[in-house]
């Protein structure tokens, strides 16, 4: 009788030292699956722990630039070049709430600790992320060609989001996600294209 | 068609934010605020059939078309009959085609009946400037307001339903430089045909040789922010230059 064609025939009965390397793959793969669900898992802890951080250093910030009176700061979001409609927006008030704040009128307390945390971002994301332009950066869809911008972001109740974002750990598909899970659906239109007239102004073409 | 083919204001579409619709509404609506698409003006002069009378009205002109010459009205001006009509459900927004509906512009209204409204598409005639002037414009539709008219009115015209964030595409450019001739008027006081000529011919400029003009840099968003920086420095610059 062959022995190799028992081993083939009935593995199940084949004793560790008659398996040659089968059994020291099998421990290795079991040692790197071990090994790969404890990265994961510090994955998800360390992703947990830097929101918990970048949150709190947001917290800490705003508490510094709440001691400014509402129109400064106001002023400094207008010299970093943000428009009054889209203040209004992330603020959650309308634009003529905005304009009277700019001419004197009181601010309610947590209008003003809004307004600061505000800044707040636009000083974190600017110092800790490097970004640049930091009303332009708001104003940049989060993946091309998905009108969902930081502002949108702001204005959804979502700051967190902004600074997940800014700090380039997430994937631009998981935080348009963590938004709006049917986002793909919300914004399939590849059948429109902008085009420039010959009056210089835009149009839009439908795709033939 | 099934589903939401239209868009409603806010996130929500069974719960929509009607205020949403609107930059402005009743004593918020300011003269600086150039003439645009979708404000809406009571007791604006009509003409039909020989016979005269006072309307509210919706402009329905294209925001790229409403000015010949970036400061002044076109010497016609199309608008649509607004008239009273019951609060839509966000059912009905998906349908009734030929109107665009305006939940509560006019939240003040001393008749509660009169507090909602709605645009009507096939009742629309051609104003001058002269006429809207002499009426008193009580809403200024926001950006999304904006693109949510023209979404109803461009299918209404044509029955070709566009998504209203590609009308953001054409309309975009066009609401920033609304917004910052408001801004620049709005700083400088004084005659508003004069500083809205000089804020179109600010824009109109090159900030040097080689670029576009800064009316040409806002039609694309990235660009946008800079403009306003720009501009409001040159704002300080003006009023530190006055006697």
């Amino acid at each position: 009788m062959d022995n190799n064609v028992d081993v083939a025939a009935s593995p199940a009965r084949t004793t560790p030292k008659e398996a040659g390397t089968g059994e020291g793959a099998r421990e290795l793969n079991e040692s790197v699956g071990v090994l790969r669900s404890s990265v994961r898992i510090l994955g998800q802890d360390t992703d947990d722990l830097h929101k918990k951080t970048f949150t709190t250093e947001w917290h800490e910030r705003t508490r510094e630039w709440a001691k400014r009176s509402v129109q400064e700061l106001l002023e400094e979001v207008a010299d970093l070049g943000f428009a009054w409609r889209d203040i209004a927006r992330m603020m959650d008030v309308t634009v003529p709430a905005i304009r009277k704040w700019r001419q004197g009128e009181r601010a309610t307390g947590e209008n003003r600790h809004r307004l600061a945390g505000l800044v707040a971002s636009c000083h974190q994301v600017m110092d800790d992320y490097c970004v640049n332009e930091v009303a332009s950066w708001f104003e940049t869809p989060v993946l091309y060609q998905v009108p969902v911008t930081p502002i949108d972001l702001w204005a959804g109740q979502q700051p967190d989001l902004v600074l997940e974002h800014a700090s380039g750990h997430s994937d631009p598909e998981s935080i348009l996600t963590a938004f709006d899970p049917e986002w793909r659906e919300h914004y399939r239109s590849n059948d429109v294209d902008v085009v420039t007239g010959t009056d210089g102004h835009r149009s839009l073409r439908v795709k033939g | 068609m099934t589903g939401r083919d239209f868009d409603l204001p806010g996130s929500d579409d069974d719960n929509p934010d009607w205020g949403a619709l609107y930059a402005a509404v009743g004593n918020e609506v300011v003269a600086e605020r150039p003439v645009f698409t979708g404000d809406v003006f009571e007791g604006v002069p009509v003409t039909k059939n020989g016979q005269t009378r006072q309307r509210a009205v919706m402009v329905l002109h294209h925001p790229c078309t409403i000015r010949s010459d970036g400061v002044h009205l076109n010497d016609s001006i199309l608008v649509a009959t607004v008239d009273r009509h019951r609060r839509f459900t966000p059912e009905e927004w998906q349908g009734n085609y030929d109107k665009m509906p305006l939940p509560a512009v006019a939240p003040h209204h001393e008749t509660p009946g009169k507090r909602d409204r709605a645009a009507f598409f096939d009742r629309f005639y051609t104003v001058s400037p002269a006429d809207l002037n002499s009426g008193t414009r009580i809403a200024v539709l926001s950006q999304l307001g904006v693109n949510i008219l023209l979404q109803r009115y461009v299918h209404h015209t044509s029955r070709v339903i566009v998504p209203t964030f590609r009308f953001q595409d054409v309309t975009g450019g066009r609401f920033e430089e609304a917004d910052l001739i408001q801004e620049w008027c709005e700083s400088m006081g004084g005659d508003l045909d004069s500083e809205s000529a000089a804020a179109v011919a600010w824009l109109r400029e090159k900030p040097n040789e080689s670029a576009p003009t800064r009316q040409a840099q806002i039609d694309d968003p990235q660009y946008r922010a800079a403009v306003r920086r720009d501009m409001r420095q040159q704002l300080k610059k003006l009023h530190s230059n006055r006697p």
